[in-house]
């Protein structure tokens, strides 16, 4: 344990992971809420774009990622809001062509090998001081907006049409919404890869929508169970010389299937069925 | 405000949705202290011409007035209206507590950033008092009955201290005697001075509580009133069974079981919401349509 502890990468892997747990987690409560789980997916995988983007031009992978994802993020939503086609279908369409345009761009690069494993599936070894400095801001960043909006994100998530009726700009907190994810996709993928980071945000709060019916309680379980699965899932990757990724979020798959079993919604639905229109 | 200016004023409104036409150039208007019924059949446009005086809808032509203004430009007039939404429209498994969803017909008030005051707690606990689920407040919504939910959402929208009341058939779901004890509430609310519209599926309802009837026409086809597609109506007392019969359900309807139309008014307008098996009081609807 101590030994663990004892190495800087792994000190560096640790503070990212917690963070990143923590925001997945409370990002997660509103993408599991609106039932956004595949806008997270179509996001992290528009990263991908990002990075091999970030390699082509020579700047910060992570910083080219950010604006990338935003990028989509908001196109998603643009095209959501506009009517044209449906909030999946904007992701269908939009996801698919930025991983392909990754793709593109990564195949253009000869005689460059980067580490694109890290990325797609994540390593502890690839967190760098930097990759902390920038992970922790940008998850105060992610957090403070959640704090300052936390009654607004709420209303656009519970009853936006009402939200709207009571004057709140339900559109632009939606907007903000998206940047929330974006960013939060961005920040994870050093630590839990492209691939997977969309389970540790939709996992942790679905884990946590199993064992409660109050919503702070929901986000304080949520991030339970997401920093709980990024620093427990670390250090076994650790030990067994596992994906980090991959370990994270098959522990926090684990937990979800716990919280599911222990499940007090579970017994009232059953009853609920029974009941019918009258309850 | 001067009381003889309407709360709610349409002029010519036609609004459409994806080249359809929903509403064509309803003009009516509400005045203070009504208690007016919206009733049609389905997909005659009930829902949305409460969502255009709500300024959710923009209609795309004609003008709409809430207290004088337009829905969109309201500003702190937004305050003063309170709406109730069908109830299958929220999420009822959804995480959180009746207070809190008492709290957020606050939320308009309170302001970008701001987190609620006492005053704001205050207001939705004395909402809540005054429907009668101040005992609920910790609970989560889905463990409340349909009718506890209805009330639930009435307290949001009187949390706001709203003049104008918007619901939109609110009873929808709720049994008998839990819809028969909400409409009771609304039409005590009314009677200290609550404007209240509400759209309503039940002859029953309709024929014991309302002091108007909007009529909301079927297609053209059939329409009732050809010249436009909203005719408001005196209360019960001057109306003919015949008429809102017809605009609920449709000219085709017919009656089931014994009695005459007059009789089947003069008895929903005794005994309020209707029972479902009932089958004296059974109207068919021959023109359902989704």
């Amino acid at each position: 344990m101590a030994e663990i502890l004892s190495y800087a990468f792994m000190q560096r892997a640790l503070v990212a992971g917690a963070v990143i747990g923590a925001i997945c987690a409370v990002v997660g409560v509103y993408v599991v809420l609106r039932g956004m789980s595949f806008v997270g997916a179509g996001i992290s995988h528009a990263a991908f774009g990002g990075v091999a983007l970030g390699f082509i031009l020579g700047l910060n992978p992570v910083l080219a990622a950010v604006l990338f994802c935003l990028l989509t993020a908001w196109g998603i939503g643009l095209i959501a809001r506009k009517g044209q086609v449906k909030e999946d279908t904007a992701v269908g369409v939009l996801f698919a062509a930025t991983m392909a345009l990754g793709i593109l761009l990564i195949g253009l690069m000869h005689g460059y090998r980067v580490d694109l494993f890290g990325y797609l599936f994540g390593s502890i070894l690839a967190v760098t001081p930097q990759d902390v400095w920038i992970t922790s801001a940008l998850g105060v960043l992610v957090l403070a907006t959640v704090g300052l909006l936390f009654k607004e994100l709420l209303f656009i998530t519970f009853d936006p049409e009402m939200a709207q009726v009571s004057g709140l700009s339900a559109g632009r907190i939606y907007f903000v919404l998206l940047g929330l994810i974006a960013l939060t996709v961005v920040v994870s993928i050093k630590v839990v890869g492209i691939v997977l980071v969309s389970a540790l945000i939709v996992t942790p709060a679905a884990a946590a929508y199993q064992l409660t019916e109050d919503f702070r309680k929901m986000i304080a379980l949520a991030v339970l169970f997401g920093v709980g699965a990024a620093v427990v899932g670390l250090m076994i990757s650790y030990w067994l010389n596992t994906a980090s990724g991959a370990t994270i979020v098959l522990l926090a798959t684990v937990s979800f299937f716990l919280a599911a079993a222990l499940s007090p919604r579970r017994s009232r639905r059953h009853l609920a069925k029974h009941t019918g229109r009258l309850s | 405000m001067n009381d003889l200016q309407p709360v709610v004023e349409m002029e010519n409104v036609t609004v459409t949705y994806q080249q359809q036409i929903v509403l064509e150039d309803v003009s009516f208007q509400v005045m203070p202290g009504s208690f007016l019924a919206i009733v049609g059949p389905n997909g005659a446009g009930k829902t949305t011409l409460l969502k255009t005086i709500l300024g959710l809808t923009v209609p795309a032509s004609g003008t709409v007035r809430v207290f004088g203004r337009p829905p969109r430009g309201m500003g702190e007039e937004r305050h003063r209206l309170g709406y109730v939404p069908q109830i299958s429209t929220v999420d009822m498994a959804f995480p959180i507590l009746a207070r809190d969803v008492v709290l957020m017909g606050r939320y308009g008030r309170i302001g970008l950033f701001r987190r609620p005051s006492a005053a704001d707690r205050e207001a939705a606990r004395r909402a809540m008092e005054r429907v009668g689920v101040a005992d609920l407040a910790d609970r989560p919504i889905s463990h409340l009955s349909g009718g506890q939910r209805q009330r639930v959402f009435l307290a949001r929208a009187l949390a706001n201290e709203p003049v104008l009341l918007l619901l939109d058939e609110p009873t929808a779901g709720v049994d008998m005697a839990a819809s028969e004890s909400f409409y009771d509430l609304l039409y005590r609310l009314h009677g200290e001075g609550m404007t209240t519209l509400f759209v309503s599926h039940d002859v029953g309802v309709v024929a014991k509580y309302a002091d108007g009837i909007a009529c909301i026409n079927p297609a053209h086809g059939r329409a009732i009133h050809p010249a436009g597609r909203v005719v408001v109506h005196g209360g019960p007392d001057e109306v003919e069974a015949e008429t809102v019969l017809a605009c609920m359900y449709g000219p085709q309807a017919i009656l089931l079981g014994q009695g005459s139309v007059s009789e089947l008014w003069g008895l929903a307008r005794q005994r309020g919401p209707l029972a479902a098996p009932d089958h004296e009081l059974e109207v068919s609807d021959e023109t359902a349509h989704g």
